[in-house]
Protein backbone atom coordinates (compact mmCIF):
# COMPACT_ATOMS: atom_id res chain seq x y z
CA UNK A 1 0.00 0.00 0.00
CA UNK A 2 1.87 3.65 -1.17
CA UNK A 3 1.44 5.48 1.74
CA UNK A 4 0.68 8.78 -0.85
CA UNK A 5 -2.32 6.91 -2.27
CA UNK A 6 -3.87 8.37 0.91
CA UNK A 7 -2.65 11.84 1.42
CA UNK A 8 -0.85 12.36 4.74
CA UNK A 9 -2.88 10.88 7.84
CA UNK A 10 -5.05 13.74 8.97
CA UNK A 11 -6.35 13.98 5.48
CA UNK A 12 -6.94 10.27 5.66
CA UNK A 13 -8.80 10.17 8.80
CA UNK A 14 -11.16 13.25 7.53
CA UNK A 15 -11.78 11.48 4.21
CA UNK A 16 -12.43 8.33 6.08
CA UNK A 17 -15.12 9.98 7.87
CA UNK A 18 -16.65 11.44 4.81
CA UNK A 19 -16.68 8.04 2.67
CA UNK A 20 -18.44 6.45 6.12
CA UNK A 21 -20.93 9.43 6.05
CA UNK A 22 -21.52 9.22 2.09
CA UNK A 23 -21.73 5.40 2.18
CA UNK A 24 -24.05 5.20 5.44
CA UNK A 25 -26.71 8.13 4.00
CA UNK A 26 -26.29 6.71 0.46
CA UNK A 27 -26.59 2.80 1.29
CA UNK A 28 -28.07 2.50 4.58
CA UNK A 29 -31.55 2.28 3.28
CA UNK A 30 -30.63 -0.45 1.11
CA UNK A 31 -28.39 -2.39 3.25
CA UNK A 32 -30.91 -2.30 5.95
CA UNK A 33 -32.54 -5.32 5.74
CA UNK A 34 -28.70 -7.58 4.98
CA UNK A 35 -27.91 -6.00 8.34
CA UNK A 36 -30.63 -7.28 10.33
CA UNK A 37 -29.95 -10.77 8.70
CA UNK A 38 -26.56 -10.10 10.40
CA UNK A 39 -27.95 -9.38 13.60
CA UNK A 40 -28.99 -13.25 14.11
CA UNK A 41 -26.03 -14.84 16.21
CA UNK A 42 -25.04 -17.30 13.75
CA UNK A 43 -21.81 -16.72 11.38
CA UNK A 44 -24.08 -18.25 8.15
CA UNK A 45 -26.15 -15.59 9.02
CA UNK A 46 -23.37 -12.68 9.23
CA UNK A 47 -21.92 -14.47 5.73
CA UNK A 48 -25.25 -14.39 3.78
CA UNK A 49 -25.49 -10.39 4.86
CA UNK A 50 -22.10 -9.34 4.29
CA UNK A 51 -22.33 -11.17 0.76
CA UNK A 52 -25.35 -9.08 -0.43
CA UNK A 53 -23.59 -6.07 1.29
CA UNK A 54 -20.44 -6.47 -0.42
CA UNK A 55 -23.17 -7.16 -3.48
CA UNK A 56 -25.24 -4.12 -3.26
CA UNK A 57 -22.40 -1.64 -2.37
CA UNK A 58 -19.13 -2.13 -4.54
CA UNK A 59 -20.92 -4.80 -6.71
CA UNK A 60 -23.98 -2.65 -7.54
CA UNK A 61 -21.60 0.73 -7.97
CA UNK A 62 -18.96 -0.86 -10.14
CA UNK A 63 -21.70 -2.02 -12.25
CA UNK A 64 -23.96 1.16 -12.91
CA UNK A 65 -20.20 2.80 -13.26
CA UNK A 66 -20.76 4.88 -10.12
CA UNK A 67 -17.76 5.14 -9.18
CA UNK A 68 -16.68 7.91 -10.79
CA UNK A 69 -18.32 10.17 -8.64
CA UNK A 70 -16.44 9.00 -6.06
CA UNK A 71 -13.30 9.29 -7.84
CA UNK A 72 -13.80 12.55 -9.24
CA UNK A 73 -14.09 13.77 -5.62
CA UNK A 74 -10.18 14.00 -3.81
CA UNK A 75 -10.26 9.98 -2.89
CA UNK A 76 -7.54 7.59 -4.72
CA UNK A 77 -8.61 4.60 -5.20
CA UNK A 78 -7.30 2.68 -3.02
CA UNK A 79 -8.75 4.71 -0.78
CA UNK A 80 -12.53 4.04 -1.89
CA UNK A 81 -10.90 -0.08 -2.09
CA UNK A 82 -9.68 -0.11 1.00
CA UNK A 83 -12.64 2.71 2.95
CA UNK A 84 -15.34 0.53 1.21
CA UNK A 85 -14.03 -2.70 2.74
CA UNK A 86 -13.46 -1.43 6.61
CA UNK A 87 -17.82 -0.45 5.63
CA UNK A 88 -18.28 -3.69 4.94
CA UNK A 89 -16.73 -4.81 8.35
CA UNK A 90 -17.87 -2.34 10.30
CA UNK A 91 -21.61 -3.82 9.69
CA UNK A 92 -20.16 -7.69 10.52
CA UNK A 93 -18.62 -5.85 13.80
CA UNK A 94 -21.55 -3.79 14.67
CA UNK A 95 -23.95 -6.52 13.95
CA UNK A 96 -21.48 -8.83 16.07
CA UNK A 97 -21.94 -6.48 19.40
CA UNK A 98 -25.49 -6.31 19.14
CA UNK A 99 -26.13 -9.55 18.73
CA UNK A 100 -23.74 -10.62 21.33
CA UNK A 101 -25.88 -10.37 24.21
CA UNK A 102 -27.95 -13.45 22.37
CA UNK A 103 -24.76 -15.50 21.16
CA UNK A 104 -25.49 -19.36 22.39
CA UNK A 105 -21.82 -20.38 23.22
CA UNK A 106 -18.62 -19.31 24.26
CA UNK A 107 -17.32 -16.13 23.82
CA UNK A 108 -14.16 -17.46 22.62
CA UNK A 109 -16.17 -19.15 20.12
CA UNK A 110 -18.26 -15.64 19.14
CA UNK A 111 -15.41 -14.09 18.46
CA UNK A 112 -13.66 -17.06 16.15
CA UNK A 113 -17.31 -16.95 14.49
CA UNK A 114 -16.88 -12.99 13.97
CA UNK A 115 -12.96 -13.88 12.42
CA UNK A 116 -14.98 -16.20 9.97
CA UNK A 117 -17.07 -14.11 9.12
CA UNK A 118 -14.69 -11.40 8.77
CA UNK A 119 -12.28 -13.78 6.37
CA UNK A 120 -15.32 -14.66 4.15
CA UNK A 121 -15.57 -10.51 4.07
CA UNK A 122 -12.14 -10.40 2.79
CA UNK A 123 -12.43 -12.83 0.22
CA UNK A 124 -15.36 -12.27 -1.19
CA UNK A 125 -14.49 -8.82 -1.21
CA UNK A 126 -11.57 -9.39 -3.00
CA UNK A 127 -12.73 -12.01 -5.23
CA UNK A 128 -15.88 -9.96 -6.61
CA UNK A 129 -13.82 -6.57 -6.97
CA UNK A 130 -10.99 -9.17 -9.18
CA UNK A 131 -13.81 -10.95 -11.29
CA UNK A 132 -15.35 -7.13 -12.31
CA UNK A 133 -12.18 -5.63 -13.27
CA UNK A 134 -11.18 -8.32 -15.27
CA UNK A 135 -14.27 -7.62 -16.91
CA UNK A 136 -17.56 -10.03 -15.39
CA UNK A 137 -20.29 -8.45 -14.07
CA UNK A 138 -19.65 -7.60 -10.34
CA UNK A 139 -23.05 -9.08 -9.38
CA UNK A 140 -23.30 -12.17 -11.51
CA UNK A 141 -19.56 -12.63 -11.06
CA UNK A 142 -20.57 -12.75 -7.53
CA UNK A 143 -22.93 -15.27 -7.47
CA UNK A 144 -20.76 -17.37 -9.70
CA UNK A 145 -18.25 -17.37 -7.15
CA UNK A 146 -21.01 -18.30 -3.94
CA UNK A 147 -22.24 -21.59 -6.47
CA UNK A 148 -18.41 -22.36 -7.11
CA UNK A 149 -16.94 -22.21 -3.54
CA UNK A 150 -20.37 -24.05 -2.51
CA UNK A 151 -20.11 -26.50 -4.90
CA UNK A 152 -16.29 -27.40 -4.49
CA UNK A 153 -16.22 -27.01 -0.69
CA UNK A 154 -18.98 -29.77 -0.78
CA UNK A 155 -17.67 -32.74 -1.57
CA UNK A 156 -14.41 -34.96 -0.49
CA UNK A 157 -12.94 -34.72 3.29
CA UNK A 158 -10.39 -33.04 4.71
CA UNK A 159 -8.77 -36.32 5.79
CA UNK A 160 -6.00 -37.82 3.47
CA UNK A 161 -6.93 -40.33 1.80
CA UNK A 162 -8.83 -40.79 -1.68
CA UNK A 163 -11.53 -38.10 -1.05
CA UNK A 164 -9.23 -35.40 -0.10
CA UNK A 165 -10.17 -31.86 -0.75
CA UNK A 166 -7.73 -29.45 0.07
CA UNK A 167 -9.75 -26.65 -1.17
CA UNK A 168 -11.74 -27.10 2.11
CA UNK A 169 -8.78 -25.85 4.05
CA UNK A 170 -9.24 -22.45 2.68
CA UNK A 171 -12.84 -21.93 1.34
CA UNK A 172 -14.51 -18.92 2.39
CA UNK A 173 -17.54 -20.51 4.00
CA UNK A 174 -16.28 -23.88 5.23
CA UNK A 175 -12.72 -22.65 6.45
CA UNK A 176 -11.73 -25.94 7.03
CA UNK A 177 -8.52 -24.08 8.51
CA UNK A 178 -8.74 -21.27 9.49
CA UNK A 179 -5.30 -19.57 9.23
CA UNK A 180 -5.27 -20.80 5.35
CA UNK A 181 -8.30 -19.74 4.90
CA UNK A 182 -7.38 -16.27 6.56
CA UNK A 183 -3.88 -16.40 4.49
CA UNK A 184 -6.18 -17.02 1.05
CA UNK A 185 -8.47 -14.46 2.23
CA UNK A 186 -5.94 -11.69 2.60
CA UNK A 187 -3.94 -12.85 -0.67
CA UNK A 188 -7.59 -12.74 -2.34
CA UNK A 189 -8.12 -8.99 -0.71
CA UNK A 190 -4.77 -7.61 -1.90
CA UNK A 191 -5.42 -8.99 -5.54
CA UNK A 192 -8.57 -7.15 -5.54
CA UNK A 193 -6.87 -3.84 -4.01
CA UNK A 194 -4.07 -4.38 -7.09
CA UNK A 195 -6.18 -4.45 -10.08
CA UNK A 196 -8.96 -1.80 -8.16
CA UNK A 197 -6.10 0.45 -8.00
CA UNK A 198 -5.12 -0.06 -11.79
CA UNK A 199 -8.53 -0.23 -13.40
CA UNK A 200 -10.97 1.61 -10.67
CA UNK A 201 -14.25 1.87 -12.28
CA UNK A 202 -13.57 0.88 -15.17
CA UNK A 203 -14.96 -2.98 -16.31
CA UNK B 1 23.85 24.92 -10.60
CA UNK B 2 21.31 25.80 -7.81
CA UNK B 3 19.90 28.84 -9.81
CA UNK B 4 19.68 26.34 -13.08
CA UNK B 5 17.17 23.75 -10.64
CA UNK B 6 14.75 26.69 -9.37
CA UNK B 7 14.06 27.92 -12.67
CA UNK B 8 14.01 24.77 -14.29
CA UNK B 9 11.01 24.15 -10.77
CA UNK B 10 9.82 27.48 -11.52
CA UNK B 11 8.85 26.72 -15.38
CA UNK B 12 7.99 23.56 -14.36
CA UNK B 13 5.38 24.72 -11.99
CA UNK B 14 3.86 27.12 -14.72
CA UNK B 15 1.88 24.68 -15.88
CA UNK B 16 -0.76 23.04 -13.66
CA UNK B 17 -1.75 20.37 -16.12
CA UNK B 18 0.67 18.85 -18.61
CA UNK B 19 -0.20 15.90 -20.85
CA UNK B 20 2.19 14.33 -22.73
CA UNK B 21 1.20 11.27 -24.99
CA UNK B 22 -1.52 9.93 -23.21
CA UNK B 23 -3.22 7.12 -24.92
CA UNK B 24 -6.40 4.82 -23.90
CA UNK B 25 -7.83 2.08 -25.37
CA UNK B 26 -11.34 1.03 -24.77
CA UNK B 27 -11.76 -2.98 -25.96
CA UNK B 28 -10.68 -2.62 -29.16
CA UNK B 29 -11.37 0.76 -29.97
CA UNK B 30 -8.44 3.35 -29.56
CA UNK B 31 -10.47 6.46 -27.94
CA UNK B 32 -6.91 8.92 -27.14
CA UNK B 33 -4.01 8.61 -29.26
CA UNK B 34 -1.17 10.84 -28.02
CA UNK B 35 -2.74 13.25 -26.58
CA UNK B 36 -0.35 16.20 -25.06
CA UNK B 37 -1.22 19.47 -23.92
CA UNK B 38 -1.04 21.72 -21.11
CA UNK B 39 -2.95 24.35 -19.17
CA UNK B 40 -1.00 27.56 -17.21
CA UNK B 41 -1.91 28.60 -13.93
CA UNK B 42 -4.72 31.44 -14.23
CA UNK B 43 -6.18 30.49 -17.74
CA UNK B 44 -9.27 29.26 -18.42
CA UNK B 45 -8.27 26.02 -21.17
CA UNK B 46 -11.20 24.80 -23.42
CA UNK B 47 -11.13 21.38 -24.78
CA UNK B 48 -13.32 21.34 -28.14
CA UNK B 49 -14.25 18.55 -30.37
CA UNK B 50 -17.65 16.55 -31.48
CA UNK B 51 -18.70 13.69 -29.48
CA UNK B 52 -16.87 10.78 -28.77
CA UNK B 53 -13.99 12.63 -29.79
CA UNK B 54 -12.33 12.18 -26.84
CA UNK B 55 -12.89 14.58 -23.99
CA UNK B 56 -14.60 13.00 -21.72
CA UNK B 57 -12.18 9.96 -21.49
CA UNK B 58 -9.10 12.95 -21.24
CA UNK B 59 -10.91 14.21 -18.19
CA UNK B 60 -11.49 10.93 -16.53
CA UNK B 61 -7.86 10.13 -17.34
CA UNK B 62 -6.63 13.65 -15.66
CA UNK B 63 -8.86 13.09 -12.59
CA UNK B 64 -7.24 9.21 -12.25
CA UNK B 65 -11.03 7.47 -12.44
CA UNK B 66 -9.74 5.60 -15.40
CA UNK B 67 -6.10 4.44 -16.32
CA UNK B 68 -4.32 5.77 -19.10
CA UNK B 69 -2.39 2.70 -20.95
CA UNK B 70 0.45 5.05 -22.25
CA UNK B 71 1.64 8.76 -21.60
CA UNK B 72 2.34 11.01 -18.48
CA UNK B 73 0.02 13.22 -16.45
CA UNK B 74 0.94 16.24 -13.93
CA UNK B 75 -1.62 18.35 -11.76
CA UNK B 76 0.59 21.12 -10.22
CA UNK B 77 4.26 19.44 -11.25
CA UNK B 78 3.40 16.19 -9.75
CA UNK B 79 1.34 12.94 -10.37
CA UNK B 80 -1.76 12.94 -9.10
CA UNK B 81 -2.46 11.95 -5.31
CA UNK B 82 -5.21 12.98 -2.92
CA UNK B 83 -3.29 16.27 -1.76
CA UNK B 84 -3.49 17.09 -5.55
CA UNK B 85 -7.06 16.21 -5.68
CA UNK B 86 -8.13 18.10 -3.01
CA UNK B 87 -7.07 21.26 -4.85
CA UNK B 88 -9.76 20.15 -8.05
CA UNK B 89 -13.12 20.33 -8.30
CA UNK B 90 -14.97 18.34 -11.14
CA UNK B 91 -18.38 19.02 -12.50
CA UNK B 92 -19.15 15.65 -14.22
CA UNK B 93 -20.65 15.30 -17.65
CA UNK B 94 -23.16 12.93 -16.90
CA UNK B 95 -24.38 14.96 -13.84
CA UNK B 96 -24.94 11.68 -11.81
CA UNK B 97 -25.55 12.21 -8.24
CA UNK B 98 -26.05 10.53 -4.80
CA UNK B 99 -29.38 9.12 -4.99
CA UNK B 100 -30.34 9.87 -1.12
CA UNK B 101 -28.37 12.89 -1.09
CA UNK B 102 -29.85 16.16 -0.34
CA UNK B 103 -28.01 19.51 -0.83
CA UNK B 104 -27.49 19.88 3.00
CA UNK B 105 -25.39 15.87 2.59
CA UNK B 106 -23.76 17.33 -0.33
CA UNK B 107 -22.35 20.43 1.29
CA UNK B 108 -21.06 18.57 4.57
CA UNK B 109 -19.49 15.66 1.89
CA UNK B 110 -17.74 18.51 -0.11
CA UNK B 111 -16.84 20.57 2.99
CA UNK B 112 -15.31 18.05 4.57
CA UNK B 113 -12.73 17.33 1.89
CA UNK B 114 -12.37 20.59 0.16
CA UNK B 115 -9.81 22.91 2.73
CA UNK B 116 -10.95 26.27 1.15
CA UNK B 117 -14.32 25.57 1.11
CA UNK B 118 -16.24 28.69 1.20
CA UNK B 119 -19.83 28.43 2.88
CA UNK B 120 -20.96 31.64 1.83
CA UNK B 121 -20.51 31.16 -1.74
CA UNK B 122 -22.71 28.05 -1.61
CA UNK B 123 -25.36 29.55 0.62
CA UNK B 124 -25.15 32.96 -1.98
CA UNK B 125 -25.58 30.65 -5.12
CA UNK B 126 -27.93 28.58 -3.26
CA UNK B 127 -29.87 31.22 -2.41
CA UNK B 128 -29.67 33.48 -5.93
CA UNK B 129 -31.10 30.19 -7.88
CA UNK B 130 -33.83 28.98 -4.90
CA UNK B 131 -32.49 25.96 -4.04
CA UNK B 132 -33.69 23.88 -1.27
CA UNK B 133 -31.62 22.31 0.95
CA UNK B 134 -33.66 19.41 1.95
CA UNK B 135 -34.58 18.42 -1.41
CA UNK B 136 -33.19 15.30 -2.80
CA UNK B 137 -30.74 16.58 -5.65
CA UNK B 138 -31.64 13.83 -7.92
CA UNK B 139 -35.11 15.50 -7.81
CA UNK B 140 -33.92 18.78 -9.24
CA UNK B 141 -33.87 19.55 -13.03
CA UNK B 142 -31.03 18.71 -15.51
CA UNK B 143 -30.26 22.10 -15.44
CA UNK B 144 -30.83 22.74 -11.78
CA UNK B 145 -28.17 20.08 -11.42
CA UNK B 146 -25.58 21.56 -13.72
CA UNK B 147 -26.31 24.93 -11.95
CA UNK B 148 -25.74 22.51 -7.79
CA UNK B 149 -22.49 21.16 -9.39
CA UNK B 150 -20.58 24.24 -10.67
CA UNK B 151 -22.09 25.72 -7.17
CA UNK B 152 -20.26 22.99 -5.54
CA UNK B 153 -17.00 23.49 -7.75
CA UNK B 154 -16.73 27.29 -7.20
CA UNK B 155 -17.28 27.10 -3.17
CA UNK B 156 -14.82 24.68 -3.32
CA UNK B 157 -12.22 27.32 -3.82
CA UNK B 158 -10.26 24.81 -5.33
CA UNK B 159 -7.20 26.07 -7.40
CA UNK B 160 -8.01 24.13 -10.53
CA UNK B 161 -11.84 23.28 -11.43
CA UNK B 162 -12.45 21.12 -14.39
CA UNK B 163 -15.78 21.22 -15.90
CA UNK B 164 -17.72 19.21 -18.29
CA UNK B 165 -19.94 21.30 -19.80
CA UNK B 166 -20.77 23.64 -17.46
CA UNK B 167 -23.29 25.27 -19.17
CA UNK B 168 -25.09 22.62 -20.94
CA UNK B 169 -29.14 22.92 -20.33
CA UNK B 170 -29.21 26.63 -18.66
CA UNK B 171 -31.17 29.41 -19.54
CA UNK B 172 -29.57 32.41 -21.56
CA UNK B 173 -29.39 34.26 -18.29
CA UNK B 174 -27.73 31.56 -16.39
CA UNK B 175 -25.55 30.97 -18.54
CA UNK B 176 -23.86 34.59 -18.62
CA UNK B 177 -24.16 34.19 -14.85
CA UNK B 178 -21.93 31.42 -14.67
CA UNK B 179 -19.51 32.91 -17.70
CA UNK B 180 -18.66 35.82 -15.56
CA UNK B 181 -18.79 33.70 -12.63
CA UNK B 182 -16.02 31.70 -13.94
CA UNK B 183 -14.29 34.73 -15.31
CA UNK B 184 -13.39 36.51 -12.31
CA UNK B 185 -12.84 32.66 -10.29
CA UNK B 186 -9.50 31.91 -12.89
CA UNK B 187 -8.77 36.41 -12.77
CA UNK B 188 -7.71 35.44 -9.35
CA UNK B 189 -5.15 33.15 -10.39
CA UNK B 190 -7.08 29.98 -10.33
CA UNK B 191 -7.08 27.55 -13.46
CA UNK B 192 -10.51 26.27 -15.11
CA UNK B 193 -10.27 23.23 -17.83
CA UNK B 194 -13.78 23.31 -19.56
CA UNK B 195 -14.99 20.25 -22.03
CA UNK B 196 -17.68 22.19 -24.13
CA UNK B 197 -19.40 22.20 -27.33
CA UNK B 198 -20.60 25.84 -26.87
CA UNK B 199 -17.89 27.49 -28.84
CA UNK B 200 -19.72 30.71 -28.99
CA UNK B 201 -19.54 30.90 -25.60
CA UNK B 202 -16.56 29.49 -25.00
CA UNK B 203 -15.06 32.53 -27.19
CA UNK B 204 -16.61 34.81 -24.67
CA UNK B 205 -14.55 33.28 -21.38
CA UNK B 206 -12.14 30.67 -22.19
CA UNK B 207 -8.51 32.03 -22.79
CA UNK B 208 -6.76 29.04 -24.44
CA UNK B 209 -7.81 25.74 -25.97
CA UNK B 210 -7.52 22.34 -27.89
CA UNK B 211 -9.26 20.93 -30.56
CA UNK B 212 -9.25 17.03 -29.96
CA UNK B 213 -10.39 14.78 -33.36
CA UNK B 214 -10.51 10.89 -33.18
CA UNK B 215 -8.84 10.83 -30.53
CA UNK B 216 -5.89 13.30 -31.38
CA UNK B 217 -5.14 16.88 -30.18
CA UNK B 218 -5.18 18.47 -33.71
CA UNK B 219 -4.53 21.97 -32.49
CA UNK B 220 -3.72 23.83 -29.41
CA UNK B 221 -3.04 27.60 -28.42
CA UNK B 222 -3.99 30.76 -26.70
CA UNK B 223 -7.66 31.90 -28.58
CA UNK B 224 -5.43 35.38 -29.43
CA UNK B 225 -2.76 33.97 -30.71
CA UNK B 226 -4.66 31.34 -33.08
CA UNK B 227 -6.48 34.26 -34.06
CA UNK B 228 -3.61 36.18 -35.37
CA UNK B 229 -2.25 33.04 -37.14
CA UNK B 230 -4.89 32.38 -38.92
CA UNK B 231 -7.09 34.04 -41.80
CA UNK B 232 -10.21 33.53 -42.96
CA UNK B 233 -10.36 33.67 -47.50
CA UNK B 234 -12.47 33.20 -49.67
CA UNK B 235 -12.07 30.27 -51.86
CA UNK B 236 -11.40 32.56 -55.19
CA UNK B 237 -8.01 33.46 -53.30
CA UNK B 238 -7.06 30.38 -52.41
CA UNK B 239 -6.51 29.56 -55.87
CA UNK B 240 -3.43 31.89 -55.87
CA UNK B 241 -2.04 29.95 -52.32
CA UNK B 242 -0.06 26.77 -52.26
CA UNK B 243 0.21 26.35 -48.55
CA UNK B 244 -1.21 27.12 -45.09
CA UNK B 245 -4.85 25.74 -46.27
CA UNK B 246 -6.18 24.05 -43.09
CA UNK B 247 -10.13 23.46 -43.78
CA UNK B 248 -13.17 24.70 -44.85
CA UNK B 249 -15.29 26.78 -43.41
CA UNK B 250 -19.09 27.20 -44.97
CA UNK B 251 -18.24 29.47 -48.62
CA UNK B 252 -14.76 30.38 -47.40
CA UNK B 253 -11.16 28.57 -46.06
CA UNK B 254 -9.76 28.77 -42.89
CA UNK B 255 -5.57 29.15 -43.61
CA UNK B 256 -2.49 29.38 -41.76
CA UNK B 257 -0.29 32.29 -42.15
CA UNK B 258 3.16 34.02 -40.93
CA UNK B 259 2.57 37.24 -38.84
CA UNK B 260 3.20 39.21 -42.29
CA UNK B 261 -0.12 37.95 -43.83
CA UNK B 262 -2.47 40.49 -45.18
CA UNK B 263 -4.99 39.06 -46.97
CA UNK B 264 -8.04 37.67 -45.41
CA UNK B 265 -9.84 38.70 -42.27
CA UNK B 266 -9.17 37.22 -38.64
CA UNK B 267 -11.46 34.04 -37.68
CA UNK B 268 -13.62 33.99 -34.95
CA UNK B 269 -13.70 30.83 -32.69
CA UNK B 270 -16.13 29.09 -34.00
CA UNK B 271 -14.68 28.91 -37.73
CA UNK B 272 -11.17 28.00 -36.81
CA UNK B 273 -12.68 24.89 -35.16
CA UNK B 274 -14.86 23.95 -37.74
CA UNK B 275 -12.27 24.76 -40.21
CA UNK B 276 -9.65 22.48 -38.17
CA UNK B 277 -12.67 19.69 -37.88
CA UNK B 278 -13.61 19.86 -40.96
CA UNK B 279 -10.09 19.92 -42.93
CA UNK B 280 -10.32 20.22 -46.55
CA UNK B 281 -13.13 17.81 -46.93
CA UNK B 282 -16.55 19.37 -47.84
Amino acid sequence: MDRSSFGDFEYSVTAFNAYLRKQFVEKFRTLLVFFIIMLFPYVWAKMLGTFFIIVFSMGSDIRSKKLDMVTFLPFSKEMIYWYEFIFVSLFIVLSFFIGLPFYNGTLLEAFGDLLAAIIFAAAYYGLIVIVSMLGMDPIGGAFIILILDLVFSSFGSMQLGESFNPYKFISPIVQGNQLAALVFAVFCLYMGSVLFSKRGGEK
Amino acid sequence: MMMTVDIMDETAQKYVIKVDGLSKRFGGKQVLSNISFSVDEGSIFALIGPNGAGKTTTIRCITDSIESDGGRIELFGQSINPTVKRNIAVVSEDRRVFRHFTALDYEALWSALYPKWDSDVFKDFLARYNFDLKQRVETYSIGMKTLFFVALAVSSQAELLILDEPTQHLDPTTRFDIMTMLKAYAKDGRTILISSHEIFELEEYATDFAIIKQGKVIYTDSIDDAKEKHRIISEGDLMSRREGTVGIVGNEVLVKVDGTESSGRYPRLNEIVVGYLTGTKR
